[in-house]
């Protein structure tokens, strides 16, 4: 820990890196983009680009985490090119063969499928509710929306939630 | 309360998620009393937010955060230690003399040592090396 209390981006990584990833693999749905979006959060922790408030350094993280991962879901829409992916498999986990794998990581990877169909937005405000565990009025201040704006974004995204895994 | 029509709505989440004022609270309570079709969104949104929460940590793929780290800390490692080389060398100059102390080396014998190494044969190197010794130095 540095002298004003800020974690160095090694510390994030050491006692934080499951957590950090966690958040990034539900928000993407994949390892590459679940890679490049820690990447990108420990380069802004090392830049000292986000402002620490003492209190749940993992609120902190996935603040950061979520708002990098919208600023680059942002860029791809200015670029309509970009946005679609290489690989059409890719925004989706592969299916997996019932033999290859239990049943409880069966279920995972349909509710990470489904996740992943989500609204990018809607999809913030779940993985930050469901995953994380903030309250509405920290998901607000994460995502600089209103409280109003946060409740209906995690109802309207577990409904779709729960129609595509109908 | 918010959301769309009479019904309690986006309200529905807020309520699992002990979210909602006590007043706001009451009333969806009051309303989901005689709506079944709130009372069965209520159900579904709740599967979908048990699913989410019921979704295992995921292990970043072996070596993932020590390759990240590995080079910046290597370089940091390596101005480290040139820094720590220059520090020490900087304090054994300091406790050096400051001025020049004679040396006395034992000339003699050296040249003596060489002279009768230099005179085996058979030794490529030494056999040169016996060039190099002035005739006046002999014993």
């Amino acid at each position: 820990m540095a002298d004003d209390g800020i974690p160095t981006w090694e510390e994030v990584a050491r006692t934080y890196g499951r957590f950090l990833y966690t958040v990034a693999y539900r928000l993407t749905g994949n390892d590459d983009d679940a890679q490049d979006l820690v990447q990108d959060v420990l380069l802004r922790v090392r830049r000292g680009l986000e402002t620490y408030r003492p209190g749940s350094l993992e609120g902190w993280l996935s603040r950061i985490t979520t708002n990098a991962f919208l600023d680059d879901v942002r860029r791809r829409r200015r670029r309509p090119l970009d946005a679609l992916p290489d690989d059409p498999d890719r925004a989706v986990p592969p299916a997996i063969g019932a033999d290859e794998t239990s049943a409880a990581e069966s279920i995972s990877d349909e509710v990470q499928a489904a996740l992943t169909h989500l609204p990018d937005e809607y999809r913030a405000a779940v993985v930050l509710c469901d995953v994380v565990g903030l309250s509405y009025e920290e998901i607000g201040e994460a995502l600089g929306i209103p409280v109003g704006t946060v409740r209906s974004r995690i109802h309207r995204g577990r409904r779709q939630l729960r129609e595509g895994l109908a | 309360m918010g959301g769309a029509g009479p019904h309690a709505a986006e309200a529905l989440s807020a309520l699992l998620d002990a979210q909602l004022a006590a007043a706001d609270e009451q009333v969806v309570r009051a309303h989901l009393a005689g709506c079944p079709a709130c009372a069965a969104e209520l159900r579904q949104v709740e599967m979908a937010r048990s699913w989410v929460r019921g979704l295992p940590p995921v292990d970043p793929p072996f070596g993932f955060y020590e390759r990240l780290l590995d080079t910046p800390r290597r370089r940091r490692w390596a101005a480290a230690s040139l820094a720590a080389a220059a520090a020490a060398s900087v304090a054994f100059m300091g406790v050096l003399p400051a001025r020049e102390a004679p040396v006395k080396p034992a000339v003699a014998t050296l040249i003596r040592t060489h002279a009768v190494t230099a005179s085996v044969d058979g030794d490529p190197v030494s056999q040169l090396a016996t060039a190099g010794v002035p005739v006046s130095f002999r014993p």
